[in-house]
């Protein structure tokens, strides 16, 4: 039906331009109705998948954990609503509308009972919760988990230094993994999930179980593994089926006779996949997002990763424009209503999470470009789509990556320039030469490693791997801010650190230096204990059914992924929050108390402790001393210790697998909540204020221009953190504008990737736009903006996290 | 060996000069990504210049009222009894002031800024040489802007030099109003000029820049003949130089004596520098006049394509093309 040879031999053209074609097509007018209804649907908190759980859970007390999450997930998959939206092309919901936030009361619930009646009405990431719901939670939910949660065992376990400083603290956040699932998986579409389908998937598992004895003691846990790979095929295959039959019910009773040859199409897509291999592209499409909604049902968390999309879809395309099945417009047309299902995905949060993760976002990472296994370029018609696809449907999922090397085309480049000065804060470029060391750092083989993709917001990951990517962040300017004042907050004046020397005692800088390190140290060892019980607890109590099917080694060793069944296991990473207020501190205190001797130790300590009140001089002093982000050595030099030094403290620690712990120089939002507990630090930078993140300059510091930025930016040693680093510069549109600002934008890229930077982003958006976005919010519901590394309505976000975007330098040439 | 090290270090000095900004990642002043260095002091006074700093050819200080805390330290600082906090009035900074930078370093909040600095080449040099990655990757460079650089010929010609030595190419932005025969050597080592006509009419051109403009016509033509790479600027500010007639008579002097010019670049007026005047205590005579919008930049370009010369309007590529010869004569 949807022949056209003429346009399906037409290849697709990048500069095709975007914003600003024409809507008498109809794929752009589903497009628009499609995200229209998502716009309009309020984030909501759903207990399907709770419930299910639930009921399942009463029903298999006794059985192995593993087998009776495979079961509950089954029971999920046989008992949520089946919903099919008008207009979809791809269908498939894990709960019961859109954008729905599933509890996942095994991990924690206690957070939502606290917080149900607030979570409507809270400032960051509010949700709506119907009566039903939250009747079934409070009823049926509560009472089952109380005592089960991983949550409360962790509490229960902490040892009480490491409570002190990593439960609600802000200066440890351990929460990430006793709050929240892990997700962190890129499941194998090339290699398992297209060429197997999950029949044969099960299958296989059934032949494995044959071979094995209840008899043998080795044999016990893997019969249970396999019985729980069965169970979870089952249940995604269920989904496929019943989906199916919506789809033809709807197609019986659909009279507009375009929609009912669509619900027909869609019908036999679902009684095709997921249960065997996709024959055409929509198929593949259609298999893709019940991979990825599932990953969501099993585990409600962040960076489920579609992986190199371009890459594993485009043989079907081509196979399909072979035989004149497909034109590129409805091919594109697919993959925009699977980006517009991809931003269905929500991460449901506590109130304090949600501080560190504003924006709802389920950070579903999709890369297209780099090269192939090979080493040859990867980028193809597809790649092309993807960007057009983010640029037609504008949301802020799925967060769009791509990766560059020297041989990416040129013309593939400026597409993603073109994209990224539309203002929507994508795609997040990186280069392909520092993911790989990253990823051989890690320990993968090299041409595995050319394979890598982005995972969340900038990880570089691996479709074959398991990890903890972000087993929490920590607060670097708390460890200055303990230096200079012998262990104690500046705000409550606790004790939270080292007990260090009085600094007017120390006699040089690099003993101040010196004992700085120990403070971090000191933090890091919490990091690492508190990672370390909740990876037992992970193992004991949340084996991963159903993410090990997507995973190569799981099946064929038979074990889960929390038991390192994957083919690459990598240490858990963490993310250091405040590096460059550390290095501009230190710099200040160098240059103003040790070399210049404009003041003393003892002013600058009670300038501080008056947060610069009645010390405007030495306030002024401290705020023009050198600030990385410059292209100035003398703190850029620093930056590199205090991110070099992140890299060996961590790998010092090594995981229940075995596995060295490693450094992420990210962020998200985490700059606020770590802000808001540090006093004023010497770098000029006022009591409680947001720190810098990730690996960027801190906000408003970094004056020179992006050149200077990205040369400062480029001597961290960016191979060293395999968790991700990150850099994000605000241009205004003036900066870029015609053709030379294209080409400006693509130089400073490739120029910054030859210096040996990781990551790049884009914020192009003027500041009065934004403030009157601020104002006017439901005139700009579809502004999308960039907060640390991805991408959220910007309306969406708290005032706060609105004035902090403002605020960053804004790099303007004229 | 030693002697050697000793002789290249005193050579690398023997140049210095004025500068007052050196500005990293320019996309509009010359092809590619650029770092501009304004040399200081300028023969003409335009109306309607963004940069008055960039006039006198001595060390000023501008007073920046918004950053000023009234902590009177400069005016403790001054021993000619001059300076002032800025939201006191603070100080023209012209007169009497030997821009002795005692009441700059006195002021905590930066509201007092030194504009301009005596600088050697080879510190220049260094800057330039920082973003040498962004130069190769886009084809970019130097460029001298000013003021007028080649008012500073010695210093000039030292640093293109070294520049061409080092693989980075060179532009130099122009008003034209300079001695032909001291700029000779440096015109010699120069990849690209970008060239100023403000007005064609010479009674208008003295009133609106203080100088006639015989000698930057015939500048213009030398540099012409002399086959550097040459893109001819015409600031437009509305109602003072965008008429017809003159868009018209320049584009027609492009086209009959600067043959050799790759077309004309219409530059936008805009208000950003009115804070420096204020710093300055200058006042500027322009302060009623807003912007153009595109399409008024657009129409210019149609008289200028009218008249068959190339016009590179805001934001396109100075590209050269195969044809490139002949643009600017499409008879």
């Amino acid at each position: 039906m949807l022949e056209n040879a003429s346009i399906a031999n037409r290849p697709v053209q990048p500069a095709q331009s975007t914003a600003a074609s024409s809507n008498q097509e109809t794929g752009n007018d589903r497009t628009r109705r499609l995200k229209n209804a998502y716009l309009q649907s309020r984030p909501t908190i759903c207990m399907e998948r709770a419930a299910a759980f639930t009921r399942s859970f009463k029903k298999t007390e006794g059985q192995a954990r593993c087998l009776r999450l495979a079961k509950a997930f089954r029971h999920a998959c046989e008992t949520i609503t089946i919903n099919i939206f008008d207009d979809e092309l791809v269908v498939g919901t894990h709960g019961s509308g859109r954008r729905m936030g599933a509890l996942v009361p095994e991990i924690s619930w206690k957070w939502l009972n606290e917080e149900l009646d607030t979570i409507e009405t809270r400032p960051r990431d509010p949700y709506y919760i119907s009566p039903e719901h939250r009747k079934l939670f409070l009823e049926e939910i509560v009472p089952y988990w109380k005592t089960r949660s991983l949550e409360e065992k962790a509490l229960a376990q902490f040892p009480a230094e490491t409570l002190k400083t990593g439960v609600n603290t802000d200066i440890l956040d351990t929460e990430m993994k006793w709050r929240s699932h892990v997700g962190e998986i890129t499941p194998d579409f090339q290699d398992i999930v297209f060429p197997k389908g999950f029949r044969k998937i099960r299958d296989e598992a059934r032949e494995k179980l044959e071979e094995l004895k209840y008899t043998e003691i080795e044999d016990l846990d893997k019969i249970e593994y396999y019985q729980s790979s069965i169970e979870a095929c089952e249940g995604i295959m269920t989904l496929g089926r019943r989906y199916a039959e919506k789809a033809e019910a709807m197609a019986k009773v659909q009279t507009d006779p375009q929609r009912r040859q669509e619900l027909a199409a869609i019908g036999a897509n679902c009684r095709r996949v997921p249960a065997e291999s996709p024959r055409n592209f929509w198929e593949a499409a259609q298999m893709c997002w019940f991979v990825m909604m599932s990953c969501f049902l099993s585990e409600n968390c962040p960076a489920f990763n579609v992986g190199r999309f371009d890459m594993f879809m485009n043989p079907f395309f081509q196979d399909d424009l072979e035989t004149k099945t497909i034109t590129g417009e409805f091919a594109q047309e697919i993959i925009n209503c699977l980006w517009i299902k991809i931003a269905e995905l929500i991460w449901l949060l506590p109130k304090s999470g949600s501080r560190y993760y504003a924006g709802y976002s389920g950070f579903t990472n999709l890369s297209v470009g780099g090269r192939n296994f090979d080493g040859s370029d990867a980028v193809n018609e597809i790649s092309y789509m993807a960007v057009e696809a983010t640029s037609r449907v504008g949301l802020p999922q799925p967060s769009l990556s791509v990766i560059i090397h020297p041989d990416t085309p040129e013309d593939f480049l400026l597409a993603c320039c073109r994209l990224a000065r539309q203002g929507i804060g994508f795609p997040a470029f990186h280069n392909d030469r520092v993911g790989v060391q990253m990823m051989m750092y890690a320990g993968l083989r090299p041409d595995d490693a050319r394979e890598w993709t982005l995972l969340g917001c900038v990880v570089p990951h691996h479709r074959k791997v398991y990890e903890w990517t972000d087993a929490g962040g920590y607060n670097m300017a708390a460890a200055l801010e303990w230096t200079l004042n012998r262990g104690r907050s500046r705000i409550t004046g606790e004790q939270m650190g080292l007990p260090t020397k009085d600094p007017r005692e120390f006699s040089s800088f690099n003993e101040l230096k010196e004992t700085f390190f120990t403070q971090v140290r000191h933090i890091l060892n919490h990091c690492a204990i508190s990672t370390i019980i909740e990876q037992r607890l992970h193992r004991q109590m949340v084996p991963r059914p159903f993410l090990s099917l997507l995973v190569e080694g799981c099946m064929e060793s038979g074990s889960d992924l929390v038991n390192g069944g994957a083919r690459y296991n990598i240490g858990p990473g963490w993310i250091v929050v405040g590096a460059a207020d550390c290095a501009n501190g230190l710099a200040a205190i160098r240059k103003n108390v040790f070399e210049e001797k404009n003041i003393t130790m003892d002013q600058l300590l009670k300038a501080l402790d008056d947060d610069f009140v009645g010390h405007e001089e030495i306030h002024e002093m401290l705020k023009n001393s050198p600030k990385f982000g410059n292209d100035d050595d003398y703190v850029d030099r620093l930056q590199v210790e205090m991110t070099d030094f992140n890299d060996r403290g961590l790998s010092e620690y090594t995981d229940i697998l075995g596995n060295p712990f490693h450094s992420a120089i990210m962020g998200l939002t985490y700059n606020i909540p770590t802000g808001s507990v540090v006093g004023a630090l010497p770098c000029g930078r006022k009591a409680t204020t947001p720190l810098a993140e990730g690996c960027s300059p801190h906000p408003g510091t970094d004056t020179s221009g992006p050149t200077a930025s990205m040369r400062s930016e480029a001597k961290v040693n960016h191979e060293l953190h395999p968790g991700g680093t990150l850099l994000n510069l605000k241009l205004l549109p003036s900066a870029i504008e015609g053709q030379r600002g294209l080409a400006g934008m693509a130089n400073l890229i490739r120029s910054y990737f030859e210096l040996g930077g990781y990551h790049c982003q884009f914020n192009v958006i003027s500041q009065e736009t934004l403030r009157d976005a601020q104002a006017n919010p439901d005139d700009y519901r579809d502004l999308v903006i960039r907060v640390a590394g991805y991408c959220a309505i910007f309306t969406e976000l708290s005032p706060e996290v609105q004035n902090e975007v403002i605020r960053r330098t804004s790099h303007e040439s004229l | 060996m030693e002697r050697a090290q000793i002789s290249r270090e005193a050579k690398r000095t023997t140049a210095k000069g004025i500068i007052f900004e050196i500005e990293r990642w320019s996309l509009s002043d010359g092809p590619g990504t650029r770092t501009v260095v304004f040399l200081k002091g300028c023969p003409l006074s335009c109306w309607w210049c963004a940069n008055p700093e960039s006039q006198s050819d001595r060390v000023q200080i501008g007073v920046f009222t918004g950053k000023c805390i009234d902590c009177d330290r400069c005016a403790e600082a001054c021993d000619k009894g001059l300076a002032l906090p800025a939201v006191k009035g603070g100080f023209s900074g012209n007169g009497p002031c030997r821009a002795c930078n005692r009441c700059v370093s006195a002021c905590p909040s930066k509201a007092r800024r030194r504009m301009g600095e005596f600088v050697s080449a080879s510190e220049v040099i260094k800057e330039i040489k920082k973003d040498s990655i962004f130069y190769r990757k886009s084809g970019g460079g130097v460029t001298f802007s000013g003021g007028e650089p080649f008012r500073q010929p010695e210093f000039l010609a030292e640093l293109l030099a070294t520049c061409k030595k080092a693989g980075i190419h060179t532009a130099v932005e122009t008003c034209g109003l300079f001695n032909w025969e001291t700029a000779a050597d440096c015109i010699d080592l120069i990849d690209f000029v970008m060239f100023d006509l403000k007005h064609m009419d010479d009674r208008h051109h003295r009133r609106l820049t203080g100088a006639s403009n015989s000698l930057v016509l015939e500048n213009a033509e030398k540099m012409a003949r002399a086959g550097v790479d040459m893109v001819i600027r015409i600031p437009i500010i509305p109602s003072i130089n965008d008429s017809e007639e003159n868009i018209r008579a320049t584009a027609g002097f492009v086209r009959e004596k600067l043959d050799t010019a790759l077309g004309i670049e219409p530059l936008p007026y805009h208000r950003l520098g009115l804070t420096k005047y204020a710093a300055l205590g200058l006042d500027y005579k322009l302060s009623d006049i807003s912007s153009p919008d595109d399409d008024h930049i657009q129409a210019i370009c149609h008289l200028i394509t009218e008249e068959r010369v190339r016009c590179f309007s805001p934001g396109s590529r100075y590209q050269k093309e195969s044809n490139q010869s002949q643009l600017t004569r499409i008879k």
